[in-house]
């Protein structure tokens, strides 16, 4: 018998953005499609291990369906129990091979399937199109993420050598062991050109700063197959599927701006969107995709004229860079959001709307809501706003290409700022209990790493006031459980910790509720 | 009918001196082999093009002999009439498909093949493997080259970009233009300053001093399979051959690494030499590899002790700015070969021998006679000790055979033969005046390939047949300029003033000659 790797080694379990429902339909919406309302949908993950993914989508879609499988047993078992323990009704996770899968399942509005597609065998690879093919709605949306070539050549070679080193040894600990000591040797090591030198560094360095598990599976599985773009293009046209897009649509977009490339690309890709997307590979070296797949049969809109933008919530992270940013002027503001993406304008539109977007964060609001506010922002002088949603919707689209915004079909259940009664997620607080890691309400996985905000996380489940949980707080400093700092120095005065504690309970609620994790 | 894409576009042949007997044959005697004698033996070329590299060893040893085939009917043709114009009765090149090899084909002392391994189909890898073990001398050795990774995945990556950006397109030419123009796109468009960018600004500027011909074989072609060394190995071994050494002998001994990564490559050696040098590759990132293979039942020794040295002749071009009194005292002194590779050291007998090499380079020396050479140099008194006498020449052996492993120093079994310097009428051979008629590339009597800078010096070359002194020489040049037969520039500009001609073509005739003593042209 063999052993499923994923049962010696279990993958480490995140949620991701990506894939839920709510980008998906978006990034459908955004093309001409008419998919399912992500409140009232269907949703089918393939290799869902134990469930982490699936389970805050089910949650926070109750009227929605969920089914997972994977191949992995003991996964499967450990999600069932989260899901009894969180009483869900609207999911169900399956032990089952990918090839056993049959129409039984029903039909989906969306089926994803995330870092599989590059590590199972062609038989494998062929399922998993042939299912998306037969159990997808005629509206439906498919997301698949696989390792791509230019850039997964510089995995390849790492994982070879790897392979290579740990070839003596069964035991996966060891095989994890042996793989992290030749990774150091190399980094320090290496001898060969400067370029090679910076990639295997730049990747090693990466392999090693995962996990052991996603280093055991990533990297030392056997089965490793990245495809070039048009080649999995290729292969889900054998199967009646067409590329929507990419899952971030920020990634189809990083180099629009440069008229060379531009150019280049027109008269290598012409207007089809394959090429053009195998060529953008070849650019940015590209290691990894996130593919949006729909029926061919289903016919789509490119066009993205600004009247798209009105379709959708908004939503932005960013802020201006100075403190007071000009509005009704023509100054030019930079905007940033915390990841590094970055936009600078001088239209007062764009900067009043990046304002109110960033004061309403992690919420998000409609596109006339934003109209609205943006222009009252500009006051009564400002040309009248039924004449500039264009303006507004060209300048969102070339935001959220640029990673600066999001767009949403349903409102994510978040909050501004806490309520009198601030409450998370119940999953976040049975996270909380198991780890470092939740689930937000963006879908996305955040390590909170402060232990005060960790303690203060299992309490907020909306019976609590700001007046009992400072009182929850100064119990734990003074029994030792957590400390208070002022500055670096540590409070140990039981005075000043009363004192404090109230100032402490609202910045923690001020960073939960910029991180999206409060619901109330 | 497919068209051999290798009729269509000429594969520019040229020598390849680490395939050359001598090379192979100084290995082998290195590990503990007794290999045919380099000046009678027997050597095949597997995939030989237009004797490119076997007409000139076949040129320089006429005792013994050459046999080439090549699938590519045209380049054989070529390589025939040139071995008939040199007269020479020693070489045969056949028109043959690897896979109609004969089991009566003969037995060979020296077998090569050169880049044909990674382009081929893997039933032709066998039967390449499969000729090696079949018609291999029992103590011969062959020389296989291929692609190897990791270096193989970097090419790799920009390989098929191209491939598929041409794919589409069927006439050759066109295909080379388009892939060179993805690439100078790539190069440029990527202006950032992250290792893909690097990356591909440093391919692009390979690929600008590369003929159309090259980017199609090395780059277009279909078949392309870089493998791991170990894989190469065992491959090999299923063929009942083992590994003898890198036909590069310093690329198998680490330099440069930081202790603990000379640490493991050192300990997992003294387990596997092949894997040792498995890792070896991992941190230089090798893309090519030039392995000597031998049968699997020749027992080798490794061990190499300073009195090995003693068997060769050994040669340096390495240079030191340090003379006189600094290499008699223990001063510390710093030779530097080509490439980077250099030595520091402090032994009076180590900075005499290196010195005196690097002055009368190219010619190599036997040990022995440097050994005295160098006792000359330093001004030792004959010594009647006989443990003196050895200890001496322990010493030199161990600085030359750790030289050599640093690849500052080459040895030979067989050395070139050739002239220090011009005689009154100057001679380069019969092959050398071929080659600068028929182009611009020459093959030295060391087997290396020279590019020459312009037509003026193949102009010179031609007329070095021991029938012309110096003068003669250049009188014939300037008339040939004057009847605007040879075009002659400067900065530019024509010249017209006969005096500044003369002067012109004597300065040229005077490098070219300092030159072609340097790459040992003239003939003895």
């Amino acid at each position: 018998m063999t052993i499923n790797p994923y049962d010696a080694v279990p993958y480490p379990g995140n949620a991701f953005t990506h894939t839920h429902p709510d980008r998906l339909a978006t990034m459908a919406t955004l093309f001409g499609m008419q998919p399912a309302r992500v409140d009232r949908c269907r949703v089918l993950e393939i290799g869902c291990s134990s469930g982490d993914n699936l389970i805050p989508m089910a949650l926070g879609l109750p009227q929605s369906e969920f089914v997972g499988f994977d191949l992995a047993a003991r996964p499967i078992n450990a999600g069932q129990e989260r899901i009894a323990a969180l009483g869900l009704r609207n999911i169900r996770l399956l032990q089952m091979d990918i090839q056993q899968v049959t129409q039984d399942l029903g039909r989906f509005d969306y089926i994803a399937c995330h870092g599989v597609y590059s590590w199972v065998p062609p038989p494998e690879r062929d399922a998993i199109m042939a299912a998306c093919q037969s159990l997808l709605e005629p509206q439906g949306v498919a997301y698949i993420s696989y390792d791509v070539y230019p850039g997964a050549y510089i995995r390849h070679m790492t994982r070879e050598m790897m392979i290579f080193h740990v070839r003596g040894t069964s035991d996966p600990e060891q095989r994890i062991r042996e793989a992290r000591e030749l990774g150091k040797i190399l980094i320090e090591g290496s001898a060969g050109s400067d370029i090679y030198d910076d990639f295997l560094r730049a990747q090693l360095e990466r392999v090693l700063s995962r996990g052991d598990s996603v280093l055991y599976h990533d990297d030392l599985e056997p089965a490793y197959a990245p495809v070039y773009f048009h080649q999995f293009a290729e292969h889900a046209a054998r199967y009646g599927l067409q590329f929507l897009s990419e899952a971030d649509f920020h990634q189809m977009n990083t180099l629009r701006k440069r008229p060379q490339v531009a150019e280049a690309l027109a008269r290598f890709a012409g207007k089809d969107t394959v090429l053009r997307e195998q060529y953008f590979d070849y650019f940015i070296c590209r290691n990894f995709r996130r593919s949006l797949l729909c029926h061919q049969s289903v016919s789509l809109d490119r066009g993205l004229g600004p009247e798209r933008a009105r379709l959708f919530m908004v939503s932005s992270p960013s802020r201006a860079q100075s403190e007071q940013p000009e509005i009704n002027t023509a100054k030019v503001e930079v905007f940033k959001e915390p990841k590094g993406a970055g936009i600078s304008t001088g239209q007062p539109l764009a900067k009043a709307a990046l304002v109110e977007l960033g004061r309403a964060w992690p919420a998000a609001m409609s596109f006339d809501e934003l109209l609205g506010k943006a222009c009252t922002a500009l006051g009564p002088e400002a040309p009248p706003e039924d004449s500039r949603a264009n303006e507004l919707g060209d300048f969102l689209l070339l935001c959220y290409a640029s990673n600066l915004v999001n767009f949403h079909l349903r409102k994510p259940p978040c909050v501004t700022k806490a309520g009198r009664f601030p409450r998370v997620s119940a999953l976040a607080r049975q996270q909380i209990a198991r780890g470092s890691r939740v689930t937000n309400l963006l879908h996305s996985t955040i390590e909170v790493e402060n232990p005060l905000a960790r303690r203060l996380l299992v309490l907020l489940d909306g019976t609590r006031d700001r007046a009992a949980l400072s009182a929850e707080l100064v119990v734990m400093v003074s029994s030792g459980e957590v400390t208070l700092y002022k500055g670096r120095e540590e409070i140990s005065d039981l005075r000043v910790v009363q004192e404090m504690a109230g100032r402490a309970v609202e910045d923690l609620l001020a960073e939960l509720a910029r991180l999206a994790l409060l619901e109330a | 009918m497919t068209v051999n894409l290798y009729d269509e576009f000429v594969y520019p042949g040229h020598s390849i001196p680490q395939s050359h007997p001598d090379n192979l044959a100084t290995l082998a005697t290195l590990f503990g082999m007794t290999p045919a004698p380099v000046d009678h033996c027997r050597v095949l070329e597997i995939g030989c093009g237009d004797g490119g590299n076997l007409i000139p060893m076949a040129f320089a040893l006429p005792d013994s002999r050459f046999v080439g085939f090549d699938l590519a009917a045209r380049p054989i043709a070529t390589g025939s009439a040139r071995a008939n114009v040199l007269g020479l009765k020693n070489i045969e090149l056949h028109a043959l498909d690897i896979m109609d090899v004969p089991a009566d084909f003969g037995t060979f002392d020296y077998i090569l093949c050169h880049g044909v391994y990674s382009w081929v189909p893997d039933a032709v890898k066998v039967k390449l493997l499969e000729i090696c073990r079949q018609h291999l001398a029992p103590a011969g050795v062959a020389y296989v080259s291929y692609d190897t990774h990791p270096g193989g995945h970097l090419r790799g990556m920009l390989r098929e970009m191209m491939l598929y950006h041409v794919r589409e397109i069927s006439d050759p030419a066109e295909k080379a233009r388009q892939a060179r123009a993805l690439v100078k796109f790539l190069s440029e468009a990527k202006g950032s300053s992250d290792s893909y960018g690097s990356y591909l600004r440093e391919e692009w500027a390979g690929f600008t001093d590369r003929t159309d011909s090259d980017i199609l074989h090395d780059e277009l072609e279909r078949n392309y399979s870089p493998i791991w060394f170990h894989q190469f190995m065992a491959h090999a071994r299923e063929h009942g051959l083992q590994y003898l050494a890198d036909a590069m002998f310093h690329t198998m001994n680490p330099r440069d690494l930081p202790a603990e990564a000379a640490r493991v490559v050192r300990e997992v050696a003294q387990r596997d030499n092949v894997i040792g040098e498995q890792y070896l590759d991992f941190l230089t990132c090798r893309f090519f590899r030039r392995t000597l293979l031998c049968h699997q039942d020749v027992p080798l020794d490794r061990a190499l002790p300073p009195e090995k040295a003693r068997a060769f002749y050994v040669a340096s071009s390495a240079k030191t700015t340090a003379q006189g009194e600094d290499l008699r005292s223990d001063a510390v002194v710093e030779f530097k070969g080509g490439k980077g590779v250099g030595l520091t050291t402090s032994h009076p007998l180590a900075k005499t021998a290196l010195a005196l090499l690097g002055r009368i380079w190219p010619r190599a020396l036997h040990f022995e006679q440097l050994l005295l050479r160098t006792r000359a140099a330093l001004e030792l008194p004959p010594s009647q000790d006989e443990a003196e006498q050895t200890r001496e020449a322990l010493k030199l052996g161990d600085v030359l055979l750790r030289t050599y492993a640093g690849g500052l120093v080459e040895f030979h079994v067989h050395p070139a033969r050739f002239a220090s310097q011009p005689g009154p009428r100057p001679m380069v051979s019969a092959l050398v005046r071929l080659q600068a008629a028929e182009g611009d590339t020459i093959t030295t009597p060391s087997h290396a390939t020279v590019h020459l800078a312009d037509d003026l010096v193949r102009e010179i070359l031609k007329l070095l047949d021991g029938t012309r002194d110096l003068a003669t020489v250049v009188g014939e040049i300037v008339a040939r300029i004057e009847s605007g037969e040879i075009p002659l520039q400067q900065n530019g500009a024509p010249l017209h003033n006969r005096e500044s001609v003369w002067r012109a073509v004597t300065e040229k005739v005077d490098l070219t000659l300092a030159e072609s003593a340097q790459w040992g042209l003239f003939l003895a």
